[in-house]
C-alpha cells in the first residue's frame, strides 16, 4: 500500500520578467505541470539533463522555493497552508543533499559547528550531550570523530565533504531525503563509497529517497521508480526495471544509448553496430541537446 | 564500512587558538605588496594620536608660542598664525580625523550593512523599497548632505560624524547587498534553510561571516573617504571650531600660503598619509582575500 | 586489437617532474612520468582528482598557470624538439601551425564572451599558410567537428550556443592551426550525457580520419574505453600502469588500476541497457 509522504500536483515554475502591464510576456516554464508522488521508504529517481527542470523541482519539493502554480503537499497537507509548527515538522522530515559538496558546507564553520547548529536548533541534543551526538553522527557516515570534529571544509576531500553533508541531513532523523546529483562531483572510487553509505542508511532507517541523477547506472542500481524529465515536463515514468529495460519514449532510449560503459569491448561492438546501421546521413548533424528523435 | 583516511595534509594551524590565527592573518597581510605598509601607517598614526600628549610639546589649544615661526628645532613643524605649535596641534587633530574615519565608516557599515543585508536576503518588495532609498541617498552628493545638516543643526563634532556616515552608507549597502544576493543562493544556505535554522541565525552566523572579507575592504576605503570629507568640511570652515582638525588647519593656513607654507603643507601631508594608509590597508586586505597570481611566480606561458 | 604503433613517438616525455610550492610546503604534483604518444594514436591519461594528470598535461604543453614552482624538470620532446626548453617564439610558432593544441573542460570560460564565433575562429586561423578566405575555412572547420548550419553559428556569441556546440567550437579552434596533436583535458565532463556521447564520437572520428594524435586527460573510464588506444593510469603524481586499452580493462596489473575498474563497474552494469 502506498503512503505518499510528498505529493506534487500540477506544479509549475516559470521565470521571466512580466511586462510593466502584467501578463507573462516572456515567461519560461522551467517546470511545466508536474505530478508526482513519493511514498514512504521508496526510492524515486528523477532523470534528466541540464535544462530539464529537475533541480528547480527539487527546490520546490524541499519547500525552498514557491511554485508559480500548483501545489506541494506533505503527508496530505498543502505547504501553502503550513503554520510555523508545520514547517518545523516538515523541516525535520525532509532533508536535502546537494551536488557540490564544497559549497554545501559553510566554509567558515568547522564540522562540529555545522552539525551542532542543526542539533541544537531542533533540540536533538543539549550542550552536555552535544559532543556525543556529533561523534555518533560522524561515525554513522564513516568518519573518525577524533579526526574530523574540528576540520574546516577546505581541509576535507570531496567525498568527506559529502559525508558531512549527509551527516547534517541525517541529524534530524528525516523520513525523506532529496538528493540532487549527490555523486556527480565526486571521483569514481568515492562515488561507490558514498552510494553505499546512502543505501545502507536508507535501508537501516527506512528512508525515502528522491534521487536526481543523470547517471542511469546508479538509477538502475538503487531506485524503485523513475521519472524522466525533459524541458520541464515528464516524458516517461514508471517502475525502474520497466522504464530502463523497455523504454516507451524515444528520449529515454536516446539517454540509454548515450551511456558510456567502462568496457572497450562493448564500446567497440556498439560502434560497429552503429556504423552498420548508418545510412548515407552525413556526420555533420546539427548538435541538438537531447532532442527526442 | 572503512573509515576514510584523511586525504589532505592537515596544516599546522589546526589549533583552536585565536592568537595563532590572528598571527597567521598578520603574516599573510605582510606578504601582500603594500598591505603591510598600510597597516604600519595606520598603527603609527593611531598611536601618535592616542598618545598625543606624550609627543606634543604644548596642549591642543595653547596659544603661547610665538606665531608664524618657520620649522626649527624648537618648533619642529613651525607655528601658525595663532601661535600654536603645528606639530602638537597636528597630533591632537589626528584624533578627530581618525575618529571621524573609524566612526563614520563604522556607522555607515551598520546602517548600510543592515539595509543591504535585508534587501539581499529577503529580495522582493522589501529589496525594491530599500534599494530605491539607497539610490536616493547615493545620488545626493556627500558634501551637500553634510552641509545641509551642518547648517541646520550646527557644527557639532558628532553630528558631523553622523552626517558623513549618512553620506557614505549607500556604498556599503550596495556591497553588502551584492554579497548577500550571491551568498544566499549558495547551497550551504539552502541547507541551512532546509534545516529550519532561524532567519537571524542564517543572516548573522551563516552569511555575514562569509561576506565579511569583502565588506571589511570597503569599510577601510570608507574610512579614507570619511577623512577626506572631514578635511573638506574643515577647509570650508564648517567643522566644529572647538575640535582641532587637519582640515581646519588647512583653512587657517590658506591665507598665509605664501608667508607660512608650513601651516598648509604639513596638515595636508597628514591627510594624504592617513588616506594612503587606509587605502593601502584595503588593498592588502583585498589581495589577501582574493589571491591573484603573485608577481614572483616564474613566467611559464609564452 | 589496436595495432602497435610504429616509428618514433610524436610526443615523448621522460622523467617529467612538476613540484609546486603551496603555502610553504612542496607538493609533488607530477613526480617522474614517462609517456609516449605516436602519430595517429589516441592516448588516455586517467586518474582521480589530485593524481597530477591535469598538471602533467599543462606542463607538457607549457600552459601551467602562474603558480610557484619548486621544480620543473625532465624532457618533453615533440617532433624531435624539447618543448620545455624551447624559446617563446619557437613555441608560439609551434602552437600556430603543425604543433599541438589544447581543448579545455569548460568552453564558456575559454571562449571570449564578447566576440562572435567568426572572429574567434579567425584569430586561430590567422597564421596559416592556407590563403583561402577566412569565412570558407571557418565553415569548413565547423562542419568537420560535426556542426551544421555553419554560417549561422559563426555569427553567434558563445553564450548563445548550447554546451555541446561550444565544446565543438573549441575543438574546431584547436584544429584550426592544423596541429599534429590535440591535448584535451576533461573535454566532455561538463556536458550532458547525450551530447557527451556525440562529442566523444566526433573526437574519435577526427582521430581516425585525420590521423591526428590525441592525448585525452580524464577521470572517466567510460570515455577512455570509448576513445583511447593506449592508457596511462596516474596516481599520486606517478604513472602506476600503462597498457593498451583492452589489456588494461581486461587484465590490470596494478592494484590501484584494479580498484578503479572495480569502482567503475560497481556503478556500471556491463549489460547494455535499453537494447531490447
Amino acid at each position: 500500500m502506498s503512503n505518499p509522504i510528498l505529493t506534487g500536483r500540477s506544479i509549475v515554475k516559470s521565470f521571466g520578467a512580466r511586462g510593466w502591464f502584467g501578463g507573462a510576456a516572456n515567461a519560461k516554464r522551467a517546470v511545466d505541470t508536474i505530478d508526482l508522488d513519493v511514498n514512504e521508504g521508496e526510492t524515486l529517481a528523477i532523470v534528466g539533463e541540464s535544462g530539464s527542470g529537475k533541480s528547480t523541482l527539487a527546490r520546490m519539493l524541499l519547500g525552498l522555493s514557491k511554485p508559480t502554480s500548483g501545489d506541494v503537499a506533505f503527508c496530505g497537507q498543502s505547504i501553502r497552508s503550513f503554520a510555523s509548527s508545520d514547517w518545523t515538522t516538515f523541516r525535520k522530515a525532509v532533508q536535502p543533499i546537494f551536488q557540490d559538496p564544497a559549497s554545501s558546507l559553510n566554509p567558515r564553520m568547522r564540522v562540529h559547528t555545522t552539525l551542532a547548529n542543526v542539533l541544537l536548533r531542533h533540540k536533538l541534543a543539549t550542550r552536555a550531550t552535544l559532543d556525543r551526538a556529533i561523534s555518533d553522527l560522524l561515525s554513522a557516515v564513516g568518519l573518525d570523530p577524533a579526526q574530523f570534529h574540528d576540520r574546516y571544509p577546505h581541509q576535507l576531500s570531496g567525498g568527506q565533504q559529502q559525508r558531512i553533508a549527509i551527516a547534517r541531513a541525517m541529524a534530524v532523523r528525516p523520513r525523506l531525503i532529496i538528493a540532487d546529483e549527490p555523486l556527480s562531483s565526486l571521483d569514481m572510487s568515492v562515488q561507490a563509497q558514498v552510494l553505499d553509505l546512502l543505501v545502507s542508511l536508507k535501508t537501516s532507517r527506512n528512508l525515502g529517497l528522491v534521487l536526481i541523477s543523470h547517471d542511469l547506472n546508479v538509477v538502475d542500481a538503487i531506485s524503485d521508480r523513475v521519472i524522466v524529465m525533459y524541458l520541464g515536463k515528464i516524458v516517461e515514468a514508471g517502475p525502474t526495471r520497466q522504464v530502463l529495460g523497455n523504454p516507451a519514449s524515444d528520449y529515454t532510449r536516446s539517454l540509454l544509448a548515450a551511456k558510456l560503459v567502462a568496457d572497450p569491448h562493448i564500446a567497440r561492438a556498439r560502434r560497429q553496430a552503429m556504423d552498420a546501421a548508418r545510412t548515407s546521413t552525413p556526420h555533420s548533424r546539427p548538435d541538438q541537446q537531447g532532442a527526442p528523435q | 564500512m572503512s573509515v576514510e583516511p584523511s586525504a589532505l595534509p592537515v596544516p599546522q594551524s589546526l589549533s583552536r587558538s585565536r592568537v595563532s590565527a590572528s598571527v597567521d592573518l598578520l603574516r599573510r597581510l605582510f606578504r601582500t605588496r603594500f598591505g603591510g605598509i598600510g597597516a604600519i601607517i595606520l598603527v603609527v598614526i593611531s598611536l601618535s594620536s592616542i598618545f598625543a600628549p606624550l609627543f606634543a610639546t604644548t596642549g591642543p589649544t595653547d596659544l603661547g608660542s610665538p606665531s608664524m615661526q618657520p620649522p626649527s628645532l624648537q618648533y619642529l613643524l613651525g607655528t601658525d598664525s595663532l601661535g600654536r605649535d603645528i606639530r602638537s596641534v597636528m597630533l591632537y587633530a589626528g584624533r578627530s580625523s581618525l575618529t571621524i574615519g573609524f566612526c563614520a565608516a563604522g556607522m555607515a557599515f551598520l546602517i548600510g550593512g543592515t539595509i543591504g543585508a535585508l534587501a539581499g536576503y529577503f529580495r522582493g518588495a522589501v529589496a525594491v523599497v530599500l534599494l530605491r532609498v539607497t539610490d536616493l541617498f547615493h545620488t545626493l552628493p556627500a558634501i551637500i548632505i553634510v552641509l545641509f545638516s551642518v547648517s541646520l543643526l550646527g557644527a557639532n563634532f558628532w553630528l558631523q560624524v553622523a552626517a558623513v556616515a549618512l553620506a557614505i552608507w549607500p556604498i556599503e549597502a550596495r556591497i553588502v547587498y551584492g554579497q548577500f544576493i550571491t551568498l544566499s543562493e549558495r547551497e550551504f544556505i539552502l541547507a541551512a534553510r532546509a534545516a529550519g535554522l532561524s532567519t537571524a541565525h542564517i543572516i548573522f552566523r551563516e552569511i555575514l561571516p562569509n561576506a565579511l572579507p569583502t565588506v571589511i575592504v570597503q569599510v577601510s576605503l570608507d574610512a579614507s573617504t570619511a577623512i577626506l570629507i572631514e578635511a573638506g568640511l574643515g577647509f570650508l570652515g564648517l567643522s566644529d571650531p572647538t575640535v582641532p582638525s587637519w582640515g581646519e588647519m588647512l583653512n587657517r593656513g590658506q591665507e598665509f600660503l605664501e608667508l607660512a607654507w608650513w601651516m598648509s603643507v604639513f596638515p595636508g601631508m597628514a591627510i594624504c598619509v592617513a588616506v594612503l594608509g587606509f587605502n593601502l590597508f584595503a588593498d592588502g586586505l583585498s589581495e589577501m582575500f582574493n589571491p591573484r597570481a603573485s608577481a614572483k611566480a616564474p613566467k611559464l606561458q609564452s | 586489437m589496436t595495432p602497435s604503433p610504429s616509428g618514433p613517438p610524436l610526443l615523448s616525455a621522460r622523467d617529467v617532474k612538476v613540484h609546486l610550492r603551496v603555502h610553504g610546503r612542496i607538493v609533488k604534483a607530477v613526480d617522474g612520468v614517462d609517456l609516449d604518444v605516436h602519430r595517429g594514436q589516441c592516448v588516455g591519461i586517467v586518474g582521480e582528482s589530485g593524481s597530477g594528470k591535469s598538471t602533467l598535461g599543462r606542463a607538457m604543453t607549457r600552459l601551467l598557470p602562474n603558480v610557484e614552482l619548486a621544480e620543473l624538470s625532465g624532457s618533453v620532446t615533440f617532433g624531435g624538439e624539447d618543448v620545455l626548453a624551447m624559446a617563446p617564439d619557437a613555441l608560439r610558432a609551434l602552437r600556430r601551425h603543425r604543433g599541438f593544441s589544447m581543448v579545455f573542460q569548460d568552453p564558456l570560460s575559454y571562449l571570449n564572451p564578447t566576440l562572435r564565433i567568426d572572429r574567434q575562429l579567425a584569430e586561430a586561423l590567422r597564421h596559416l599558410p592556407d590563403k583561402r578566405p577566412v569565412q570558407q575555412k571557418s565553415e569548413e572547420l565547423l562542419s568537420q567537428v560535426g556542426l551544421g548550419d555553419t554560417a549561422r553559428i559563426l555569427r553567434l556569441y558563445p553564450h548563445e550556443l548550447s554546451g555541446g556546440m561550444r565544446q565543438r567550437v573549441m575543438i574546431a579552434m584547436a584544429l584550426a592551426p592544423d596541429p599534429q596533436m590535440l591535448v584535451a583535458d576533461e573535454p566532455t565532463t561538463a556536458l550532458d550525457a547525450t551530447v557527451q556521447y556525440q562529442v566523444i564520437q566526433t573526437l574519435r572520428r577526427i582521430n581516425k580520419e585525420r590521423h591526428l594524435a590525441m592525448l585525452i586527460i580524464t577521470h572517466d573510464l567510460g570515455m577512455v574505453a570509448e576513445l583511447c588506444d593506449q592508457v596511462y593510469v596516474m596516481h599520486g603524481g606517478r604513472v602506476v600502469e600503462s597498457a593498451d586499452v583492452f589489456t588494461l580493462f581486461d587484465a590490470p596489473k596494478n592494484d590501484y588500476t584494479a580498484s578503479l575498474l572495480a569502482a567503475a563497474r560497481r556503478l556500471h552494469q556491463t549489460k547494455a541497457l535499453g537494447t531490447a
